[in-house]
């Protein structure tokens, strides 16, 4: 992993603006946010948080690809404009890893300044419970379909 | 005239209505309406002249005494009419007052007090917290075995618990009941602060008594203990003495999320005597953002008169944006609760012109902005004027609503901002029965555009002054006292390469806020390269 700095705090503001978790939010906010935040990039291949050794960091992906997986199992791929490394800053940690699959450049959220922008910014937090509620209902419905399709086997 | 004036201005109030409503409404008032207005007429004729000859003075005496009539009748159906409207237009955008659940709705206080006979100190202290919200006399009940509690957690909270219920809370004889504490004198007090519950206790007794500055400052290190229970006990503690010296000390802890609910009470318990200065740290550059939201709401919380003018002088057109809506917001709460308060009208109408000029400037704006060559660079500046023009158009109603009635201005702005044509049009049919002439007339056309075109032509014919140019709105936003204005105003320089700029943007070099400086530098990077290539 590399610590990078290529973007200015307007230029990753704009881009998380427009980010699904980032565009209900004022540009000045999304500013206040951008300031704390830092920029990493990953080699294809790396790994980038695993487990319960993960960073505690929230990561948009800028360019790249990342796959999270449990025991080889593959069961999210975030590319540009997503997130990931959500359910370990709200303490809940899994066996899952998330690796880069091609070069992947992040803008990055430590879990302090995550958990301040929360406590700072009530329409952040509402996103942050929708994009979870969006998540635990894409599974379900992947269960549900998988379910299906061995029944019908 | 009859046939020039008032035969015309009759025609033209049938115009909006459509040919469907006009016939009936025409035939209705052709028929009945002017019929028996002429008979009335005629009938009072006749008695006056049976009953008083009916000379010509005696005739307009009648006359001048049904016009006031007319007047009063017209003044009293107009005011009638806009709270009609208004409270329509409440029951249809419904009441958005936050519906608050109760620990008491979903909690079982019986289950509750049987987990406080539990030895697992994690399940004493989530019954602590559930009953301090829900019933904290059980607390009090329980409180001889609570404070012997084997866990110093446990006897901390409880402390804390009945402390913050206002009960004295006697360091001394506390000491007495402990198990084992055969101490005195100095040497109890040793061991006593080397725990939470005892430093709660301390914490606790400051409140009663701060006459020292050993004391004061005793407190001040409480505040921040690494113990939340003695941390809490102590902003009470420091409420409750109502001295001014512990005040920075807790606006200064407003900023830690974690604190704000209770440094907030603590601040509550001053009363009005803070308010003064409450106001001041509003109007302070150097506050966060973060915790004059937080005294605004402190401010809410004490109510009155003087905690009204404090988030008056902070609601000035001058102050931060954000400060401005927090303000007004809290304002329009206060006045909510207490129709009584009074704001200066004049000098808020003063301002609520201010703030017509400001939304109609960035209507044009974002329009002029639109020409710009980077498409990117032009949807992102877009939507920065967009959002201030949003936030200018909240603060007119909050203004309004500070002036006339607040629950009606309030609910007519929802009206407007909703997606239903009907709401939106009641909400503006409540402001043309409301607002004086001079202030209708300027925003009105504006709010009632029925196109974006024709809402940029007439907010244009507002402005005090020429419209903006796309370099003109570039300009402003350097000049903003808005730092976010003047952050977007160097990105624009540097995504354009504007050499001329340069000057302007290295005084930005040396800003105090992180942002400007950080995109001051960049535009200066991009300034250089720029040069470079060439």
């Amino acid at each position: 992993m590399k610590i990078v700095q290529t973007l200015s705090v307007v230029e990753k503001a704009v881009f998380l603006l427009q980010t699904d978790i980032f565009k209900s939010l004022a540009t000045d906010e999304v500013a206040l946010i951008a300031v704390k935040s830092s920029e990493n990039e990953f080699e294809a291949g790396e790994l980038v948080e695993k487990g319960s050794e993960a960073g505690r960091s929230f990561h948009v992906v800028i360019e790249g690809a990342v796959e999270v997986s449990k025991n080889g199992t593959v069961f999210r791929r975030a590319t540009k404009g997503m997130f990931f490394g959500l359910l370990p800053l709200l303490e809940i940690h899994g066996d899952e890893e998330v690796r880069a699959v091609e070069p992947t450049h992040t803008v990055v959220l430590s879990c302090e300044n995550f958990k301040q922008a929360v406590a700072d910014n009530p329409q952040f937090a509402l996103t942050m419970i929708r994009s979870v509620a969006t998540m635990a209902l894409n599974f379900a419905l992947r269960v549900e379909e998988l379910e299906k399709a061995e029944a019908g086997r | 005239l009859r046939v020039s004036l008032t035969k015309t201005s009759w025609e033209f109030l049938y115009f909006p209505m459509t040919d469907q409503v006009k016939r009936k409404a025409k035939r209705f008032i052709d028929v009945v309406v002017n019929r028996s207005g002429d008979a009335v007429a005629g009938v009072l004729i006749l008695i006056l002249n049976f009953l008083l000859g009916g000379s010509l003075a005696q005739l307009t005496v009648v006359i001048l005494g049904l016009a006031l009539v007319w007047f009063l009748l017209e003044l009293t159906t107009t005011q009638a009419y806009a709270k009609e409207v208004s409270s329509s237009l409440g029951r249809l955008v419904g009441d958005r007052e936050e519906k608050r659940i109760s620990l008491q709705d979903i909690t079982d206080a019986t289950e509750m007090t049987g987990l406080l006979e539990s030895s697992n100190q994690a399940q004493v202290l989530y019954a602590l917290d559930v009953l301090e919200s829900m019933d904290p006399e059980v607390v009090r009940a329980h409180s001889s075995g609570l404070l012997e509690h084997p866990s110093q957690a446990v006897r901390a909270r409880t402390l804390a618990i009945l402390a913050l219920q206002g009960e004295d809370i006697e360091l001394y004889e506390f000491k007495a009941e402990l198990p084992g504490s055969d101490l005195s004198g100095e040497d109890a007090v040793k061991v006593y602060e080397e725990t939470a519950a005892d430093r709660v206790a301390i914490a606790a007794s400051a409140g009663r008594v701060v006459d020292s500055e050993d004391q004061e400052e005793r407190l001040i290190d409480l505040m921040g203990d690494e113990d939340q229970d003695v941390r809490r006990t102590a902003y009470r503690s420091a409420g409750l003495s109502r001295r001014r010296s512990f005040v920075p000390h807790l606006v200064n802890r407003l900023s830690i999320p974690e604190e704000r609910a209770r440094v907030r009470d603590a601040l509550v318990l001053y009363g009005e005597r803070t308010v003064g200065m409450m106001g001041d740290y509003l109007q302070d550059p150097e506050t966060p953002i973060s915790v004059k939201t937080q005294i605004t709401t402190v401010l809410v919380e004490v109510g009155g008169q003087h905690a009204a003018y404090s988030l008056f002088r902070a609601t000035s057109l001058e102050m931060d944006r954000r400060v401005v809506n927090e303000a007004l917001r809290a304002l329009n709460r206060i006045q909510g609760d207490n129709p009584a308060v009074r704001i200066p009208r004049e000098l808020m109408l003063r301002d609520l012109r201010q703030e017509i000029d400001r939304y109609c400037r960035r209507i044009v704006q974002e329009r002029s902005v639109r020409s710009a060559a980077d498409p990117n660079l032009a949807t992102f500046i877009q939507r920065v004027l967009n959002e201030r023009a949003e936030q200018s158009l909240e603060r007119i109603f909050r203004r309004v609503a500070l002036v006339y009635d607040t629950n009606q201005t309030l609910a007519a702005y929802r009206g407007y901002r909703s997606d239903n044509a009907r709401l939106r049009a009641q909400a503006i049919e409540y402001l043309d029965t409301s607002l004086p002439s001079d202030i209708k007339n300027l925003i009105l056309p504006v709010l009632e555009a029925p196109s974006e075109e024709e809402q940029v032509q007439k907010a244009s014919l507002v402005l005090a002054s020429d419209p903006p140019t796309l370099m003109g709105t570039l300009e402003e936003f350097l000049e903003s006292r808005e730092s976010w204005l003047n952050t977007c105003g160097l990105y624009v320089i540097g995504c354009r390469k504007f050499k001329d700029y340069r000057a302007r943007v290295e005084t930005f070099s040396n800003s105090q806020d992180p942002i400007i400086r950080e995109t001051a530098g960049w535009a200066l990077k991009q300034l250089e390269a720029s040069e470079e290539a060439k």
